[in-house]
C-alpha cells in the first residue's frame, strides 16, 4: 500500500469528531492513544512524525504505520427552563492517520518520513428541529495535514526534526432560520468553504540518561482563507430576494501547539510517559463570514469565539510482556479552551477526563498490530451562550469511545537496533 | 486478555444510558386545578385580527395549562372556534384572520402584507354557542373592557362572550361560579385601546380600579386560591402604532412644489423625498398641520388613499388614524397609573404580580431566545401577530413563561417553561 492509497482513504473516511479539546482530535497514533495520547519523548515508530519530528531519528525501523480509528461520540443537551433533552444524531466517525519513514542505511543519522493525518476536526449534527437550531443545526470541519519530515540524530543523544505541513481544510455549517414556510417547515442556510493552509512542525528529543528521554515539539498555527465558499439559503418565496445564494469568503485558524514530554524507562520492558500539550486556542478568537452579496437582512457576520489557550496533561505506560506482546494504558485530563458564555452547540466543550488501554501484537520483525480503546467523559457543563445574542441556555454532557487499530509494516530487512532505544543496562 | 473484554463490555453498557436526565418537576404548594384565566383579546387567543383556532391553541393561558399538566392534572378547557379561519366581528361585518400574503395596491404594485385569508366559508359556524361543552377555563373575551365585567348586557353586546358565556349571568358571576383555585388576570389594555381606536370614553385609572375590585374580592374569597395579576404594557410601543412612519409621504418635486403652493402661509413645507404627513388638528391654524416625528399613525391607515387620493397631503389624515403628542402623554400616564393600581391591588388581595410590562419593555432592545430575536417590529419582530396588537404564538409563549416564572417563585414550584422556539412561527408565503 502506497502513500497515494493513504491519501485517498483519508479523503473518503475522515470525519473526526469534536471530542477532544476544542475540536482537536486525539487520535493520531494507536500506540500513543493506548498510552493516554503521550508520545513526545517516546520514539516508537513512524508515528513520531506527528508526535515529535525530533524523535523520528531515534526510531528503529523503516516502516509504514496505518492507523484507523472509530470514534463513537455521544452528546446531549438539556434546554434550560423547558427541561427538554436533545441528543446529537451520532454516527461513528473514522479518523485515520498514516505515516511512512525511510532510511536505507542504518548507519546514517538521518531519517525521512511523511505523515498524513487529521489533527483538527468536528462533526456535530443536532438535527433540524432541536431547540438550538437557530444557532446551529450541524457542522462539519475537516483538516488533513500532509507533512514531509526530516529528522537528524546528533551523536545518538539528541534528535532534531522538522516538517513542512500542507493542509487542506473544509468547513460546513448549517443553521435553521427562524422563518416559517407555508408548509410549516423552516428556512435554513448552509455555509461551506474549502481552503489550503501551510505550516510547519518541529521537535527535539534529548536522551538525557539511558533511562530518561525528554522532548518538545511545536506545531505551528495554520490559517485558511476560503474565498470561494458558498452560502445556500432555503427561505419562503416571498423572501428569496433578501437571501440570495451567494459566494462567501471566510477565514479559519487552527491553533499552534507546544507539546512537552518525558519518558522514563526504569527497566527495559517498562516505559512511563508524561506529556503536557499547551494549545494556542487564543488564535481562534472569531469566525468572520463575508457574503459577496449583502442585503438589508443579510449583513456580513462575525462570530466571536474568544477561546483561551488550552492544556492537556497526559500520562501513559507500556509494558512488554514478552517479545510478542505489549500492553499499554494511560489517562489524560483536558482543560478546555472555551470561555464561559461562549460554549456553543458547535463545540460544546467541557473539561474532559479519559482512560485508555492498548496493546501491540508483534509478528516477528516485519509486522505488528496495535489496538487501543479510549473512554472519555466530559464534565457536565451548564452554560448560557451569549455570543452573537444567541442566548441559548442549557446543560451539555458528552462522552466518547474511541477504538483504534493500526497495522505496522517494517520495510527494512535486518536493521540493527539503535542502542539507546532499549537500554539494557544503566 | 480476558479482563479486557470485561472492561470493554462494562464501559459499553455504561454508554447505552442517557447522559442527562430531566430535572425533577414539582408544583410545589401551587393549587393548579381548576385554572381560570381572565382577560381580553390576548387571553382569549385573539390574534392576526381574529379569534381563530390556532391562536387559541397557543394562547398564553393554554400554554400555561399545558405546562401545569407536566406537574399535575389541570382541568382547563377553551371555547375553541371550529375552523382555522376564525372570525372577527367588526362594525357588523365578519372577517377571517389575517395571513401573510400579497396585496396589490392602487398603483398595481404587489407587496407582501397581512391580508384577510380566504376561508372555507365556515366563519359563521364559529358564532354558534359552545357553552354546553364547558365549563371553561379560558375566560378571555376579545375586546373585554373592565366596565363590562359586572354588566348583564355583555352577552348581548359581545358575540365572543355569547358563544360560551353562561346566559344572562354577568362575567363576574360566571367566573366566580367556577370557584378557581388558580386564576390569572390580565385586564386593562382594552380600556385603553378602546379609547384610542374606537373613540370610546377614556377609562380613568380610578374607574379601572373600581371595575375590577369586585372581581378580585370574589375570586379571593377563597383564601387558599392562588391568584396572579399581570401588569399592562405601554400599548403605544405596539407595531400597530409604529409600522407606518410619520414621514412616509414620498414626493416628487412637482407635487412638493404644488403642496408648497397650496399650503403657503401655513408654515408647512414640502420637498422631494420623504415628508411628514398632513393631519387634522382642530387646534392648528386652518385645522391642519404636519405630523411630528414623535406622533403615531395607526396601522389601519388606508394606504391606497395615501398613494392615489392625496390622503396625508392635499387631504389631511383624520384624527382617528393619529395619536398625537397630547394623546400619547395621556395614554402613557394611564398605563403607568393602571399598573400602579395593579401593584397596589395585588398587595391588598394577596395576589402575585406578573410584570408582563417588563417583558414588553425589553422588546425595544430585542429579546433573544435560542438564536431568535423578538422585537416590536410587525412580522419580522416575531412577538406580535399580524394585527400588530396581539401576541403571536411565540409572543404568547414568552408571556406564559413570565407567569410560570412567578408561579415557580412564589409557590416553590419547578414547572418547566414553554420552549419558545418549539412554538410555531409566523408563516410566510
Amino acid at each position: 500500500m502506497g502513500i497515494r492509497c493513504v491519501v485517498y482513504a483519508l479523503l473518503l473516511l475522515c470525519a473526526p469528531s469534536a471530542m477532544a479539546g476544542g475540536f482537536q482530535v486525539t487520535a493520531q497514533g494507536v500506540k500513543q492513544t493506548g498510552m493516554g495520547g503521550t508520545g513526545v519523548a517516546n520514539p516508537l515508530d513512524a508515528t513520531s512524525i506527528y508526535f515529535n519530528p525530533g524523535a523520528l531519528s531515534f526510531t528503529r525501523k523503516n516502516g509504514l504505520s496505518l492507523n484507523a480509528f472509530m470514534l463513537l461520540p455521544k452528546l446531549q443537551f438539556r434546554e434550560e427552563g423547558s427541561n427538554n433533552i436533545y441528543k446529537i444524531n451520532a454516527g461513528a466517525a473514522f479518523p485515520f492517520a498514516g505515516y511512512w519513514s525511510w532510511n536505507t542505511n542504518p548507519k546514517q543519522h538521518w531519517k525521512l518520513g511523511i505523515g498524513v493525518y487529521t489533527p483538527y476536526g468536528s462533526s456535530v449534527n443536532w438535527g433540524s428541529t432541536w431547540a438550538g437550531r437557530y444557532v446551529l443545526n450541524s457542522t462539519n470541519l475537516r483538516t488533513i495535514h500532509i507533512q514531509p519530515t526530516f529528522s537528524y540524530n546528533i551523536g545518538d543523544r539528541v534528535g532534531i526534526g522538522a516538517g513542512f505541513v500542507y493542509s487542506r481544510g473544509s468547513i460546513e455549517l448549517s443553521r435553521v432560520l427562524p422563518l416559517t414556510l407555508n408548509t410549516g417547515e423552516e428556512g435554513s442556510v448552509n455555509l461551506a468553504g474549502k481552503a489550503n493552509g501551510y505550516g510547519f512542525s518541529a521537535g527535539i528529543l534529548v536522551h538525557i540518561t539511558p533511562k530518561l528521554n525528554v522532548g518538545a515539539s511545536y506545531k505551528s498555527s495554520i490559517k485558511y482563507g476560503a474565498d470561494n465558499g458558498t452560502a445556500k439559503f432555503i427561505v419562503p418565496n416571498a423572501l428569496v430576494d433578501s437571501f440570495p445564494n451567494t459566494s462567501i469568503s471566510t477565514t479559519l485558524q487552527i491553533p499552534w501547539s507546544l507539546d512537552m514530554g518525558l519518558t522514563y524507562r526504569p527497566e527495559p520492558k517498562l516505559a512511563i510517559s508524561l506529556d503536557v500539550n499547551y494549545v494556542g486556542w487564543k488564535v481562534y478568537d472569531k469566525v468572520d463570514i463575508d457574503f459577496k452579496q449583502n442585503t438589508s437582512v443579510l449583513p456580513d457576520i462575525s462570530l466571536p469565539r474568544n477561546y483561551k489557550n488550552g492544556m492537556t496533561f497526559r500520562l501513559g505506560a507500556s509494558y512488554d510482556i514478552d517479545s510478542a506482546f505489549t500492553i499499554r494504558f494511560g489517562t489524560y485530563l483536558d482543560l478546555n479552551p472555551v470561555s464561559s458564555g461562549f460554549v456553543s452547540p458547535e463545540t460544546p466543550d467541557a473539561d474532559r477526563f479519559a482512560v485508555s488501554l492498548g496493546g501491540t501484537l508483534h509478528s516477528g520483525d516485519r509486522f505488528a498490530l496495535d489496538v487501543s480503546f479510549t473512554y472519555l467523559e466530559g464534565v457536565k457543563r451548564t452554560e448560557r451562550q451569549v455570543e452573537n445574542y444567541a442566548n441559548l441556555g442549557g446543560t451539555y454532557k458528552g462522552r466518547a469511545i474511541t477504538i483504534g487499530v493500526a497495522l505496522n509494516f517494517n520495510i527494512s530487512k535486518k536493521q540493527k537496533p539503535i542502542v539507546i532505544e532499549n537500554p539494557t543496562a544503566p | 486478555m480476558r479482563y479486557w473484554y470485561v472492561i470493554i463490555a462494562m464501559l459499553l453498557t455504561g454508554c447505552g444510558k442517557d447522559l442527562l436526565e430531566p430535572e425533577p418537576v414539582d408544583r410545589g404548594t401551587l393549587p393548579i386545578s381548576p385554572y381560570v384565566a381572565i382577560g381580553g383579546s390576548e387571553t382569549a387567543g385573539f390574534a392576526d385580527g381574529a379569534l381563530h383556532l390556532e391562536a387559541q391553541q397557543y394562547s398564553y393561558p393554554s400554554l400555561i395549562a399545558q405546562q401545569l399538566n407536566l406537574v399535575g392534572n389541570v382541568s382547563f378547557l377553551q371555547p375553541l372556534t371550529v375552523d382555522t379561519g376564525g372570525y372577527a366581528y367588526i362594525n357588523g361585518l365578519l372577517y377571517s384572520k389575517l395571513e401573510l400574503g400579497y396585496s396589490t395596491d392602487c398603483n398595481g404594485v404587489e407587496s407582501l402584507a397581512p391580508v384577510r385569508g380566504n376561508v372555507d366559508g365556515g366563519t359563521l359556524d364559529n358564532l354558534g354557542s359552545v357553552s354546553q361543552a364547558g365549563p371553561y377555563g379560558n375566560w378571555g373575551v376579545p375586546f373585554l373592557k373592565t366596565s363590562e365585567i359586572n354588566e348583564a348586557s355583555l352577552s348581548s353586546n359581545s358575540t365572543y362572550y355569547r358563544r360560551f358565556g353562561a346566559g344572562s349571568t354577568t362575567f363576574l358571576q360566571a367566573v366566580s361560579n367556577r370557584s378557581p383555585t388558580l386564576f390569572t388576570i390580565w385586564l386593562g389594555m382594552q380600556d385603553i385601546m378602546g379609547n384610542i381606536i374606537s373613540n370610546e370614553p377614556e377609562v380613568a385609572p380610578i374607574q379601572f380600579f373600581n371595575n375590577i375590585t369586585p372581581l378580585l374580592d370574589s375570586l379571593t374569597a377563597d383564601t387558599t386560591a392562588a391568584g396572579f395579576i399581570a401588569t399592562i404594557p405601554d400599548v403605544t410601543t405596539f407595531p400597530f402604532f409604529n409600522t407606518i412612519p410619520y414621514n412616509a409621504l414620498t414626493l416628487e418635486q412637482p407635487l412638493a412644489d404644488a403642496l408648497n403652493q397650496a399650503y403657503a402661509g401655513t408654515g408647512m413645507t414640502f420637498q422631494a423625498g420623504p415628508n411628514a404627513f398632513v393631519i387634522e388638528d382642530p387646534n392648528a391654524p386652518g385645522g391642519k398641520r404636519q405630523i411630528k416625528p414623535t406622533e403615531k399613525l395607526l396601522l389601519i391607515l388606508p394606504l391606497d388613499s395615501v398613494k392615489c387620493l392625496f390622503l396625508g397631503s392635499l387631504t389631511p389624515i383624520s384624527a382617528r388614524y393619529v395619536v398625537d403628542e397630547a394623546e400619547l402623554l395621556l395614554i402613557r400616564n394611564q398605563v403607568d397609573n393602571y399598573n400602579l393600581f395593579i401593584w397596589n391591588m395585588a398587595q391588598d388581595k394577596g395576589l402575585a404580580v406578573v410584570d408582563v410590562n417588563a417583558l414588553y419593555k425589553q422588546l425595544a432592545s430585542g429579546v433573544f431566545v435560542n438564536g431568535a430575536e423578538f422585537n416590536n417590529e410587525l412580522v419580522n419582530g416575531g412577538f406580535f401577530s399580524l394585527d400588530g396588537i396581539n401576541p403571536s404564538k411565540r409572543g404568547a409563549a414568552l408571556i406564559a413563561n413570565e407567569f410560570i416564572k412567578v408561579m415557580n417563585d412564589k409557590y416553590r414550584a419547578t414547572i418547566p417553561l414553554v420552549s419558545v422556539v418549539k412554538t410555531p412561527g409566523i408563516k410566510f408565503p
